[in-house]
């Protein structure tokens, strides 16, 4: 082996690295450009679209109701993110401190909620918050509410389900980092006269920075991309760019304009991933 | 003990479910003192280290400082010191950042921090490397870091668990006097946790040898080496011979055909076993023409030349292998199979029960 190391590696195995590359180009990159030609084509109301270059369908983001969406949907995205690593970071420490068999009920109860679809979490929660089934009977009957209540469609609702499913990736991502840190360190932090949170703030946090700032990117990213929460669980002034483009792509079957919504919000969520990646490498440095 | 007692533990137990890590420890600690927990991993010296740090709550028991009972203070109300086994240095933040951690805490003046933490490197004879960062420092340097950074808000007392484990052998010891004579230059009680004997030999004004949650023997390195109290205490701080025996009368001990003499002091009554443990560098070695009481005959089987002083491996028979050690400057010409013949002084002989 180490011989084989230190010469030039040969034909075959040239080939055996192209391998990821070639599999990466032809199953992601190759659906990205198509989307990306797909999204300066021209509509046909009877035949899909044909051929063509025309801005158009960029063209239309510049109105005030795709702006709006776009917007609103990097808003949301943001604030389940961020609500995501506040609940997750101490969860994670919490987590990897606390006994072996806790920790894997944990992770497995986690797992198996990222075998959920978005569909069946909607529905879920959408009878959980209802007036007829949900919760709100629980609360009458001891006491604490009057009467029943529908907490869904509505703006709450949407925030619960996003962040039942965003949570485990938030924890999971976080979850290595947190049982990496050494538990002397928070020891330390105490013995020189901080606080339990103290501890926790000073010490714990800035330690797993690096590790929340890529917990809250995948949040971001994957909340942008849920398409199905916010027509169930929101009111239409709740919905994201991602159901407009289901809407265009699926219903008005206008796959060039649904392909320039997609084009702009991944470059806008490029963006700002960048700017966060930059905002929480820097914090190394400070 | 040096001077009046600041830290008193008494009959502190702790289990850790079914594993009894400390079995009822009673013990003093004198102002200015250093005492050294010394022991085989798993013995409770660290476990008592972390309830004395606030770190551990003991089960039962109490621990006093300066006359209080602290056990339910928390750690970051103890105004102790501890130095961890992995340093735990903040890796986000720089040496001046880590040193004035506890300052900062403490709500003093950026100005009064900075000349502190000033203060502090040259105490640790680190000058001027405030902005250096952690993963720069070598294991000496993270070492002092850490030291300072234990020191930064003035303890009253100085906690170190196994501190020096990381460093190599050489930079160890050289480390081992610079803690003691800080130490000592300080006056700051201090309480050392380590398995290895030398440095607790080297550091410690008294050394509490611990086993299974129990202590063995408190005592002033020297005591505890040259009269151990039990075997445990004999075979854990350096090496030894070791021979059985049965009891003869007030002052002889039989050990298979041979008779040994031992110092005056209790022993059991005739007929109950006993002990004889005997310093490898207290056994005097000869060629073999010796005759007389307290001697071994054997044949040399390994000779082993260290430097400062050369080890002899003797078979002697039924009584097993005998270690001689001697220095250098003495070395008689040995051959392995040669005949020589060991003897034991009366006055370097411990007669142990247990």
């Amino acid at each position: 082996m180490k011989a084989d190391r230190s010469a030039p590696p040969g034909h075959i195995q040239r080939l055996l690295l192209l391998y990821p590359g070639v599999l990466l180009a032809a199953l992601f990159g190759l659906p990205f450009l198509i989307m990306l030609a797909v999204s300066v084509f021209r509509r046909q109301v009877e035949a899909f679209y044909e051929p063509a270059f025309t801005l158009a369908n960029y063209a239309k983001l510049l109105e005030p109701l795709y702006l709006e969406r776009l917007l609103f949907s990097l808003w949301i995205a943001a604030l389940v993110a961020t609500v995501s690593i506040l609940v997750a970071v101490p969860f994670a420490w919490l987590l990897a401190r606390s006994a072996h068999r806790t920790q894997s009920l944990w992770l497995v109860a986690l797992l198996a909620v990222l075998s959920l679809s978005e569909v069946i979490v909607g529905f879920a929660w959408s009878l959980l918050l209802s007036r007829t089934a949900g919760l709100s009977n629980l609360l009458v009957w001891l006491g604490l509410l009057d009467q029943p209540r529908a907490w869904t469609p509505g703006f709450g609702a949407m925030l619960a389900g996003y962040l039942y499913l965003v949570l485990p990736y938030a924890v999971l991502t976080l979850y290595p980092a947190a049982s990496r840190v050494d538990p002397e360190l928070a020891e330390a932090a105490r013995t020189l006269g901080a606080s339990e949170l103290r501890a926790f703030l000073t010490v714990v946090v800035p330690v797993l920075r690096p590790a929340m700032t890529a917990g809250w990117i995948l949040s971001f990213v994957f909340t942008l991309g849920v398409y199905l929460i916010p027509q169930i669980l929101g009111r239409p002034q709740h919905w994201t760019l991602s159901v407009l483009i289901t809407d265009q792509a699926v219903y008005q079957s206008n796959l060039p304009l649904a392909a320039a919504l997609a084009a702009v919000l991944l470059a806008a969520s490029l963006l700002l991933i960048a700017l966060a990646g930059r905002a929480g490498g820097s914090g190394r440095r400070a | 003990m040096a001077g009046e007692t600041v830290l008193r533990i008494e009959g502190v137990e702790k289990a850790f479910g079914a594993v009894r890590a400390l079995a009822g420890v009673d013990l003093e600690v004198g102002e200015g003192e250093l005492v050294c927990f010394l022991g085989p991993s798993g013995c409770g010296k660290t476990t008592l280290l972390r309830i004395i740090a606030g770190l551990e709550r003991a089960d039962r028991g109490r621990i006093r400082f300066a006359g209080e009972v602290i056990d339910h203070r928390p750690p970051h109300r103890r105004g102790f010191g501890m130095v961890f086994q992995s340093l735990a240095l903040f890796p986000h933040l720089d040496v001046a950042g880590n040193i004035a951690y506890p300052l900062r805490l403490r709500g003093m003046p950026e100005r009064d921090q900075r000349a502190r933490v000033r203060e502090l490197l040259e105490l640790v004879r680190l000058p001027g490397l405030e902005r250096r960062r952690v993963h720069e420092l070598s294991g000496g340097q993270r070492q002092r870091v850490a030291l300072a950074r234990a020191l930064a808000a003035e303890p009253r007392l100085l906690l170190l668990d196994e501190p020096l484990s990381a460093l190599d052998a050489k930079l160890r010891e050289d480390m081992q006097v610079e803690v003691r004579l800080l130490q000592q230059r300080l006056g700051i009680t201090t309480i050392l946790v380590t398995h290895d004997q030398r440095e607790a030999m080297t550091m410690a004004d008294r050394v509490v040898v611990m086993n299974a949650g129990r202590i063995h023997q408190v005592g002033p390195p020297d005591a505890v080496y040259r009269r151990p109290q039990d075997r445990f205490v004999a075979a854990f701080l350096g090496r030894r011979n070791e021979l059985e025996g049965v009891v003869e009368d007030a002052r002889t001990v039989k050990v298979g055909a041979h008779r040994f003499t031992v110092p005056e002091g209790p022993l059991p009554p005739p007929g109950a076993p006993v002990w004889l443990v005997i310093r490898p560098e207290k056994v005097v070695l000869s060629s073999g023409g010796e005759e007389g009481a307290n001697l071994l005959r054997g044949r040399v089987v390994f000779v082993r030349d260290v430097g400062e002083s050369v080890e002899v491996f003797v078979d002697c028979g039924e009584l097993g292998q005998q270690l001689v050690v001697v220095p250098s400057s003495h070395q008689p010409a040995l051959a392995t199979g040669a005949p020589v013949a060991l003897r034991w002084p009366e006055e370097a002989i411990v007669a142990l029960t247990a």
